[in-house]
């Protein structure tokens, strides 16, 4: 039985429509990434979820029980904020224990609970601190620990990350990743960063426009986008329309080959998606009859090298492993292959 | 908080700060010559007396003539306080900064007792110039602050862009640095103005008896019994300074200005 | 190599100003506190301690207690008012606030001379309350309420309220509100979130705009002297009519001396406390 689910959620502000008929199960200890760009829709769920906005309509309901009815307070739910909106008023330790104090924990049992949540998060002996005296990376923790102190049914956090520089993002992002696993509480990530999602997910929910796109493991939509802006939206991508007519696969006047046997049945027009690192490129011979064009970029990522080479009015992305110096430069003519058992073809 | 309750406080809180200000409204414009209100008849009879009789003229005049040199004084005394602060970030400047500090943090009975005797020892008691520099001094708090803020936005970015394009520090400063900052200035300006027109204690200690100025013309007359003509005074006070501040919430951003601006 | 002489150069304009007209005032003030009263004219240069000895009788002491009483009374009421309606205001639409803002910079600037003004009338049995109140039938026999203490207590949160909201503006509309949010979150109920995050984080702000508002009641001349009884009469008032009324310049100054030290006093202490609680 799914633990959190939310039927055809809507949020309207004034005129405009924040989300449209959102609906989503969650099950009991799942890792949930909440991604999309900016006025996407994904903190408006969020807070939604906590009970810090209400939605227009639809319904939202916990372990069949409906939320709807129980302001924030009640909810049980530990929040990590994007300000991480610590108390500055206390310090560490009265931080953490906070939610345990407004619910009547007597002080010696909270401060021991805050003790352990310092150690768990590898802060330990800080409790006394002021928060202001303390790093980012350690702050973060610390809302980290405030939140999970409650034993929340939701943990929730909206793009805690954002603010911190990348090595210690990923340190962090590793470091819930784990914790999660090891309280198994139910989590929701909002993050704009598509790989931060891919890392830390157990499922990505990819929202545009108020309204989700895809919600898969982060295989599904990397490999099977299932529209053409999770195609685009999670990492370089080919994405381009093709014709499919008497068993073979045709764009732009030209044959791409023989479809692969899941393809062989479409016909008509539809979009296809090939990820960089599928592409071929050769020194195209007078013989070459499949796509060839010109490289117009090429640049060095470290471990790959990115190659752009425009057909046309079209561009093409190809990546390889940077073992060795760039075989194509600017101006250099090239041929593209690829086998059709790579290329996805997006449901219409 | 309830949102009911939010409501009802907060009305009440604005109806208590307004409804003086109506009820003089109502007295200024009755026929009748003594205070009273509602009024029995409409009549402009004590506006005309405030802007043809010379009792209230010279008063007007005077405080007019104050306001306009005080506050350019205290804007120059502002300007280049914050200047040095903002060239030296150093001592020299935080001192001159506290200097300017200062005035706001005493009773102003201190202030006024000090100009007093002050001006009395120099032979000065009861000329108008004591006054202008005096409110000019005093004053000077708030244009310093509120230039600070002007400052504040300027980064050193775009005076070493200047630099490097060629401007000498006279000429950063005439046609970089005074153009942004200028919006704080007249800021700072008008509320000198507003507040040195409408200043009664220090007015009231340095030259009360030779210098009368509105205030303390309307001061006067409310302690030695009254007539309307005090209460159009009043009224016309209160229109010129919200026509001030209204006419200056049109040139800068207000809320911004005194630091309450949102994203 | 010329470069910082310039600023310091311009910098000596505000400086000689400041301690020419500001500073020099103050100083000569506390000399003038030794001098003798000339009858018939200002002063005689001498050095006596007659006019602090003065201070120091069953006058000057109920009047000071007076002083500090109203001063306080005054300050925790209008930090008790302004507060929450600044904490409201700030969530207003922007044009509201707008409104509110104009309305409080016009208040902060209008004379005391005509807000004490528009408090008498309103006070008035001819003009005001007392009338409305006998029209309505609620009041038989209507008075002018003031001058009264109350109505002295009315005027300084009048003469205030707009000078403390302002103050407490740019940090209550720019607080972060996540904060507010996260106590609902972990469990407190809307109503104590309030007294729980929001008042102790203002706390320091609190402070320093109760005591400025101490401060600065203590210096209030039109006030008092407008809408309160002569037994409401503060320092200030007696300072005034002794230097002015009377031409005492000298006893006016010693009593003036006297209560610049209290307020240095009051502000040092506040100054200390606030740089012990940064380090801690």
């Amino acid at each position: 039985m799914s633990r959190l689910s939310l039927d055809q959620i809507e949020m309207t502000f004034g005129t405009f429509q924040a989300l449209k008929g959102v609906s989503l199960e969650i099950a009991s200890g799942e890792f949930i990434c909440l991604l999309g760009g900016s006025g996407c829709g994904k903190t408006t769920l969020l807070r939604i979820i906590a009970g810090l906005a209400t939605q227009s309509s639809g319904a939202l309901m916990l372990e069949g029980t409906d939320l709807s009815s129980i302001p924030c307070h009640r909810r049980s739910v530990g929040m990590v904020f994007q300000s991480l909106a610590l108390f500055p008023h206390l310090n560490v330790a009265q931080n953490i224990a906070y939610g345990l104090e407004v619910r009547g924990v007597a002080k010696n049992i909270r401060l021991r609970k805050a003790e352990d949540l310092l150690d768990t998060v590898g802060l330990s002996g800080l409790g006394d601190r002021a928060v202001s005296a303390l790093s980012g990376g350690q702050r973060q923790r610390v809302a980290i620990a405030r939140a999970l102190a409650i034993e929340p049914a939701l943990f929730l956090m909206d793009e805690p990350f954002s603010a911190l520089d990348a090595g210690l993002r990923e340190h962090l992002q590793i470091e819930v990743k784990k914790l999660q696993q090891k309280l198994g509480v139910t989590t929701i990530f909002v993050t704009h960063d598509q790989n931060e999602a891919m890392s830390i997910a157990d499922r990505i929910v990819i929202l545009n426009e108020g309204r989700i796109e895809q919600a898969g493991t982060p295989t599904e939509v990397y490999a099977r986008p299932a529209t053409r802006f999770v195609a685009e939206f999670m990492g370089t991508n080919n994405v381009f329309g093709a014709e499919f007519a008497g068993g073979e696969v045709v764009m732009d006047g030209v044959t791409l080959g023989k479809p692969s046997e899941a393809m062989a049945k479409l016909t008509g027009r539809h979009v296809m998606a090939v990820r960089p690192e599928y592409l071929q490129l050769s020194k195209p011979t007078d013989a070459s009859t499949g796509l060839v064009g010109t490289v117009n970029f090429v640049r060095l990522l470290g471990a790959s090298i990115e190659t752009e080479v425009s057909v046309g009015d079209r561009s093409f992305v190809h990546t390889m492993i940077s073992d060795r110096a760039p075989e194509f430069a600017v101006g250099d003519r090239a041929a593209i292959d690829f086998d059709l058992a790579h290329a996805w073809v997006i449901p219409s | 908080m309830s949102g009911f309750f939010k409501r009802v406080f907060i009305c009440a809180v604005g109806a208590t700060l307004i409804l003086p200000f109506l009820i003089v409204a109502g007295v200024s414009v009755n026929v009748e010559s003594n205070i009273a209100f509602p009024p029995t008849e409409l009549s402009t009879r004590w506006y005309a007396v405030l802007l043809t009789e010379s009792d209230w003229l010279i008063p007007i005049r005077n405080s007019l003539l104050i306001a306009v040199f005080a506050a350019f004084l205290s804007v120059t005394i502002a300007l280049a306080a914050n200047y040095v602060l903002w060239r030296l970030k150093s001592g020299f400047g935080k001192v001159i900064f506290a200097l300017g500090i200062g005035p706001f943090m005493l009773p102003p009975i201190i202030i006024a007792m000090g100009a007093s005797v002050f001006w009395a020892e120099i032979g000065m008691y009861g000329r108008v110039e004591a006054t202008v520099i005096s409110h000019g001094v005093f004053f000077v708090t708030l244009p310093l602050v509120v230039i600070a803020r002007g400052f504040a936005a300027l980064s050193d970015d775009v005076i070493e862009a200047s630099r490097t394009m060629g401007a000498t520090a006279w000429q950063t400063f005439a046609k970089v640095i005074f153009p942004l900052v200028l919006p704080y200035v007249i800021t700072g300006y008008a509320l000198v103005a507003i507040i040195s027109v409408n200043e009664y204690l220090i007015s009231y200690m340095i030259s009360g008896f030779a210098v009368e100025t509105l205030p303390i013309r309307i001061f006067n007359n409310v302690r030695y019994g009254y007539t309307p003509v005090v209460a159009s005074a009043a009224m016309g006070f209160a229109v010129l300074t919200i026509g001030v501040l209204l006419i200056l919430s049109l040139f800068t951003d207000l809320l911004k200005l005194l630091g309450g601006a949102q994203d | 190599m010329n470069r910082p002489l310039i600023p310091h150069l311009i910098g000596l304009y505000p400086l000689v100003m400041m301690c020419l007209f500001f500073l020099g005032p103050l100083a000569f003030m506390v000399v003038v506190s030794f001098y003798e009263r000339d009858p018939l004219g200002f002063y005689n240069v001498a050095f006596v301690w007659d006019n602090y000895a003065k201070f120091f009788s069953s006058f000057y002491y109920t009047l000071s207690m007076r002083s500090l009483w109203s001063a306080s009374l005054g300050a925790v009421l209008v930090v008790l008012l302004a507060f929450p309606a600044m904490y409201i205001i700030v969530d207003m639409s922007r044009r509201w606030q707008l409104f509110w803002v104009i309305l409080l910079l016009s208040l902060m600037c209008l004379s005391e001379v005509v807000i004490g003004f528009a408090w008498v009338i309103l006070m008035s049995e001819s003009a005001g309350i007392p009338r409305f109140l006998g029209w309505l039938g609620l009041w038989e026999d209507p008075r002018s309420l003031s001058p009264s203490f109350g109505a002295m207590l009315i005027g300084l949160v009048s003469l205030g309220f707009s000078l403390v909201a302002l103050m407490f503006y740019p940090q209550m509309a720019g607080r972060d509100r996540s904060i507010e949010e996260a106590a609902l979150t972990l469990g407190t109920p809307p109503a104590r979130v309030f007294t729980k995050v929001i008042l102790p984080n203002f706390r320091p702000a609190i402070i320093s705009s109760t005591v400025t508002m101490f401060v600065y009641f203590l210096g209030v001349f039109v006030m008092p002297t407008m809408l309160g009884r002569p037994q409401d009469w503060n320092m200030t008032v007696i300072i005034t009519d002794k230097a002015v009324g009377d031409a005492n310049m000298p006893l006016g100054a010693a009593l003036s001396v006297i209560m610049l030290v209290f307020t240095l006093l009051i502000i040092g202490t506040l100054l200390a406390a606030s740089r012990k609680r940064g380090k801690a």
